[in-house]
């Protein structure tokens, strides 16, 4: 059975490339455009294999969210993958203490994601 | 891949030979079985010199009663128990010379069989030859015909392989491409928020009379800077900063 990844990107043409890269891999995914979103997802959803989150987003930023999937009853084991046009070491920072798993800086290579998710997904 | 088609091409190819091979052992088989049958021909000449040695007796012993039997006339009285022998004998020696008769016409029977049934095996020889000939040739232009037509097989999986690579390659540059339409949609968010930041500023400035601040208003641009380039070149670098071409790493925590 495939794995499930939720998406949370406000950029739509973002979410669908990295749609693209993981479902032609045989991954399942669910879309959020912020944070918030993605937390309703998350609330709706089974099980969540992965995260690939972006940083700067409205409503609710990545970081904030990161946080909340820490202490969610059911996901806060679920890694989290940060994409995003951030770059700054305090940045990357946040997100590690925010509990991120990997922090990969766009624009990505799809062997490079792919690469992160299968190290990090649950089994 | 090359040395996998061969080894299988050069299994068949042995199997195929194999099968020649049996072809070859049954007719040497055959031609063992042939060479007995032509020893026994020869030996039965033997036989019918031997039918021809015991007529020639016959007429011999033959021969020799009659004259018995006419020393015996010659002799009267006295020859007639010797005369009754001599006919006897002349009997029996007519019967002896029947016998060889019958064995050499049986003799000369089984050998125009035998003779027959030897010329048949000879053909017959001669054809297995040809096919035996014909199938190796066959088997030669069968495994070279395959052999092409894997080489053309295997040539054109090279090559869509090839194109394969090339436009996994082109769809990964397109992915990546595709994501600077969202760096730039940022950059260009970032740059109206600072024009509306900066048109509230000289409004103020205006009002008050008062010059802007050049820290203030560094600060309030950077504000909304999200990416490395943005803070290299609003921080006064060049703008040859360019954006990341490629991919950047990966960090893991």
């Amino acid at each position: 059975m495939a794995k499930t990844i939720l998406i949370v990107d406000d950029s739509e043409s973002m979410r669908t490339v990295v749609k693209l890269t993981l479902t032609r891999a045989g991954y399942d995914v669910l879309e959020a455009g912020d944070g918030q979103q993605g937390l309703a997802a998350l609330d709706k959803a089974g099980k969540v294999h992965l995260i690939v989150s972006d940083v700067n987003m409205p409503n609710m930023d990545g970081i904030t969210f990161v946080t909340h999937v820490k202490q969610h009853a059911r996901h806060k084991f679920t890694p989290v993958v940060m994409l995003t046009t951030e770059g700054q070491d305090a940045k990357k920072e946040q997100g590690r203490a925010a509990g991120a798993k990997a922090w990969i800086v766009k624009p990505f290579n799809p062997p490079q994601l792919l690469d992160a998710v299968s190290k990090l997904i649950l089994p | 891949m090359l040395d996998e088609r061969t080894a299988v091409l050069e299994h068949c190819e042995t199997q195929l030979r194999g099968l020649i091979e049996n072809f070859h052992g049954f007719v040497q088989s055959r031609e063992a079985v042939l060479q007995s049958v032509r020893a026994l021909s020869t030996q039965s000449s033997g036989l019918r010199d031997m039918a021809e040695d015991m007529a020639k007796l016959a007429r011999q012993t033959n021969l020799l009663s009659i004259n018995a039997a006419i020393e015996a006339a010659r002799a009267g009285a006295s020859g007639r128990g010797f005369a009754v022998v001599a006919a006897e004998v002349r009997r029996l020696s007519t019967e002896s010379g029947n016998t060889g008769r019958n064995i050499g016409e049986q003799v000369d029977s089984f050998s125009t069989h035998m003779s027959e049934a030897l010329s048949q095996a000879a053909r017959h020889s001669e054809r297995d030859a040809l096919v035996i000939k014909a199938s190796e040739l066959t088997i030669g232009q069968v495994v070279e015909q395959v052999d092409g037509a894997v080489s053309q097989l295997h040539e054109r999986a090279n090559e869509l392989s090839r194109r394969g690579q090339a436009v996994r390659a082109q769809v990964q540059q397109l992915m990546v491409a595709f994501q600077f339409q969202d760096r730039v949609h940022q950059i260009m968010d970032q740059v109206g928020n600072s024009i509306s930041s900066a048109m509230a500023q000289m409004q103020l400035s205006l009002a008050s009379g008062t010059a802007p601040d050049a820290q203030a208003w560094t600060e309030l641009l950077s504000a909304g800077y999200t990416m490395d380039e943005q803070r290299v070149i609003g921080g006064g670098a060049p703008p040859t900063a360019a954006p990341p071409s490629a991919a950047s790493e990966t960090t893991f925590f």
